[in-house]
């Protein structure tokens, strides 16, 4: 972990010690020496300022190394807030996460739908009000709204800056970014990759993509489109994707691919409660009613989930190819329902090749995945205002002692 | 409009625990789906302690903020239905309540007796189990059947308490095998308890189940996932929550609600429960 803090581009060394703090959870001034490389000096002066700032806290001493025991630094966890959300067609999700970047407040609210931008940011202003107020924070101890989007998907959103409107509905600093790449952020902050140098975050909501993260920070390409994970061709010639190539893995064996498979099949459709015609339900309703009826057994819905997985399996196997992944998290709504299907499988295509001498990946199951993107898109705010990085930084707010370069806001 | 359409629940316990309780967010994830049907939400807030949680909601009533209140986890003694009667806000226990009390109960009595037959009938003898805080009646409801079923098949069980983390269930199961006479099987009253007592006890140098047997409560993906994957107790959270959105959704309407039950848990046998081992049967004999 040290390693990583250290080799992190961040924008003021008061940034690094931050990030060096949160990432150890406590530690002492000394293991901040090692973990930034600073000097004592330094390290002390940089100290003092956060802690007169309130964002860190004396937590009592380590154990005894011998020497005079070492007090600890932790994050001061109810110091500061961020607002994060997840606009979905179907869901809108809301949370507000502590310093830490743990929730402490979660609402879902009706998605987006066909609904016009204007009528929706204007929700959204309204719903986060509510929500910080439901929790008692006060206003000025919120840095910014992280906000999500499913990608390239929501074509009536193409155009409309977002961003710009969102700052001036709700006063609060934006952030945006793709739903794989704020879970493996979110992911990244909980400590979910471990000390790996490369890792991946499956995001599967009701597409599939992926976020990568590199040396504690996230690739996302220059364009943004790093870690396309559902449009890896399985099948050369598969079924025809949304995006106009044949075989992706999102159209092949997505959710909504066995959401379909699910729905035509009339006795499965029967035996696991679908409803059909007008009464028919979202997919992301029906792939959970399908996943629920495989845990309990259901041989015809495990199948049709596991079929699934080893076409989800095969493009992660490209993906850590490629990358050469230490740790790859399942993580996202449809994760959180059928993970316990998933991971076997998806370990097992992994895993399954011994002559192959390639290192081992981990592979594992998100402990927020069914909330991952909406933490994650408050984490990204907590990055941006708390310990911005070089590249990319935005708006520094008043926590910024010192002096950084400003860039535009995008949009 | 926003603020009027949401139910509240309140979970009080350190945040860092949140995100590690799929049972939580599989309780929500079904009771959200059938509010939604009816345009309504689960406001959830995760509190570090019982003050900040009664403040919670004075500020919910004071300000209009939600329509009703989902209690979960009652304690004995719990002040709160009163305190939420007090305040006007109507309120659906998830668990035992006062006579009265809109109440979704799981029925723990017919759980426990489940789970100790499966273990009886594999051989056991000398059981143990370590429950949630003791402060819960759910704990007490289940301590009190199991005494009352190991009297009655002449065994005995060691009981201890932990707190539903993973670092009491590696403690817990430790203390309990480093016992002169230690059990050769444990009951956990939640997933995470036992996911870590399934790990002590490998650390440990015993093979599961041919050394000791477990048995979790609140089947997760964890669970399943455990390796071996975990024998639990069967209830379904999902449906758990949509029979807790039921009773919010009547009682908003103004209609009587009924206390209504969970079906009662049975034993999803996997790969954690087995007849005890030699040392256990020559113990016997």
């Amino acid at each position: 972990m040290s390693g990583q803090v250290a080799s992190k581009p961040h924008a003021s060394s008061k940034a690094a010690v931050l990030d060096a703090i949160r990432a150890a959870g406590t530690i002492s001034r000394v293991g901040l020496i090692n973990a930034t490389g600073f000097t004592a000096p330094t390290i002390s002066n940089l100290v003092r300022k956060l802690i007169n700032e309130g964002l860190v806290v004396e937590t009592g001493r380590a154990e005894s190394t011998g020497g005079k025991r070492r007090i600890l630094l932790q994050l001061n966890h109810a110091a500061r807030y961020a607002v994060g959300v997840h606009l979905d067609d179907g869901v809108l999700t809301y949370v507000l996460t502590n310093l830490a970047g743990v929730a402490v407040a979660r609402i879902a609210r009706p998605g987006a739908g066909a609904e016009e931008p204007p009528g929706v940011v204007a929700r959204i202003a309204a719903e986060i009000a509510t929500l910080i107020e439901s929790v008692g924070v006060e206003r000025a101890r919120v840095l910014g709204l992280g906000l999500v989007l499913p990608g390239p998907s929501m074509r009536q959103w193409e155009g409309f800056p977002l961003g710009p409107e969102l700052e001036r509905a709700t006063t609060l600093p934006v952030v945006l970014d793709n739903d794989a790449t704020a879970a493996a952020l979110g992911e990244h902050w909980a400590g979910g990759f471990g000390a790996a140098s490369a890792a991946a975050a499956l995001y599967m909501g009701s597409g599939i993509g992926a976020g990568l993260v590199l040396n504690g920070i996230t690739y996302r390409g220059p364009r943004g489109n790093a870690g396309e994970l559902g449009h890896i061709c399985v099948h050369a010639d598969g079924p025809r994707c949304w995006c106009g190539a044949r075989g992706c893995v999102e159209a092949v064996a997505g959710p909504a691919a066995v959401v379909t498979a699910g729905r035509a099949d009339a006795s499965l459709a029967r035996a696991v409660g679908l409803r059909g015609g007008a009464e028919q339900s979202s997919v992301a309703t029906d792939f959970a009613t399908i996943s629920r009826a495989a845990r309990r057994g259901e041989p015809r819905a495990l199948a049709l989930l596991e079929s699934s997985a080893r076409y989800v399996g095969t493009a992660t196997r490209t993906l850590v190819n490629i990358m050469d992944l230490e740790v790859v998290v399942l993580t996202g709504p449809s994760f959180a329902v059928a993970g316990s299907v998933y991971l076997p499988v998806v370990r097992q295509e992994l895993h399954g090749f011994p002559a192959r001498s390639a290192p081992t990946v981990d592979v594992r199951l998100s402990r927020s995945a069914a909330t991952a993107c909406a933490i994650g898109a408050a984490t990204l705010v907590l990055e941006s205002e708390l310990v911005p990085l070089r590249q990319g930084l935005r708006l520094p707010g008043p926590l910024d002692s010192e002096p950084v370069p400003v860039t535009e806001p995008a949009g | 409009m926003g603020a009027t359409s949401a139910v509240g629940l309140v979970l009080a316990r350190p945040p860092r625990l949140l995100g590690a309780e799929p049972f939580f967010m599989e309780f929500i994830a079904g009771i959200e789906e059938r509010l939604a049907e009816h345009g309504r939400s689960v406001l959830l807030h995760i509190v570090a302690n019982h003050s900040a949680e009664i403040a919670a909601y004075r500020r919910w009533a004071q300000q209009q903020l939600v329509d009703a209140v989902v209690l979960v986890n009652p304690t004995v003694d719990d002040t709160r239905p009163a305190i939420l009667g007090e305040l006007g806000l109507p309120v659906v226990v998830a668990g035992e309540a006062a006579a009265g009390t809109p109440a979704v109960r799981r029925d723990d009595v017919g759980s426990v007796r489940a789970a100790l037959a499966h273990l009886l009938d594999l051989g056991h003898r000398r059981i143990a189990r370590v429950s949630g805080p003791e402060t819960l009646r759910h704990t007490r409801t289940r301590t009190a059947a199991l005494l009352k079923a190991v009297r009655s098949a002449g065994v005995t069980a060691e009981l201890v308490a932990g707190d539903y983390s993973e670092e009491s269930g590696a403690k817990l199961t430790t203390v309990l095998l480093g016992r002169p006479e230690p059990p050769s099987a444990i009951i956990y009253d939640n997933d995470l308890m036992a996911l870590a007592g399934l790990n002590a006890a490998k650390e440990l140098g015993l093979e599961i189940p041919r050394d000791l047997s477990l048995i979790a409560w609140d089947d997760s993906s964890l669970c399943r996932l455990a390796s071996p994957p975990l024998t639990t107790m069967s209830l379904d959270v999902h449906l758990f929550g949509d029979l807790v959105a039921e009773s919010v959704l009547r009682l908003i309407e103004g209609q009587p609600v009924a206390q209504r039950w969970c079906a009662t848990e049975s034993v999803v046998a996997r790969g954690t429960t087995a007849a005890p081992g030699p040392q256990h049967r020559t113990h016997l004999t």
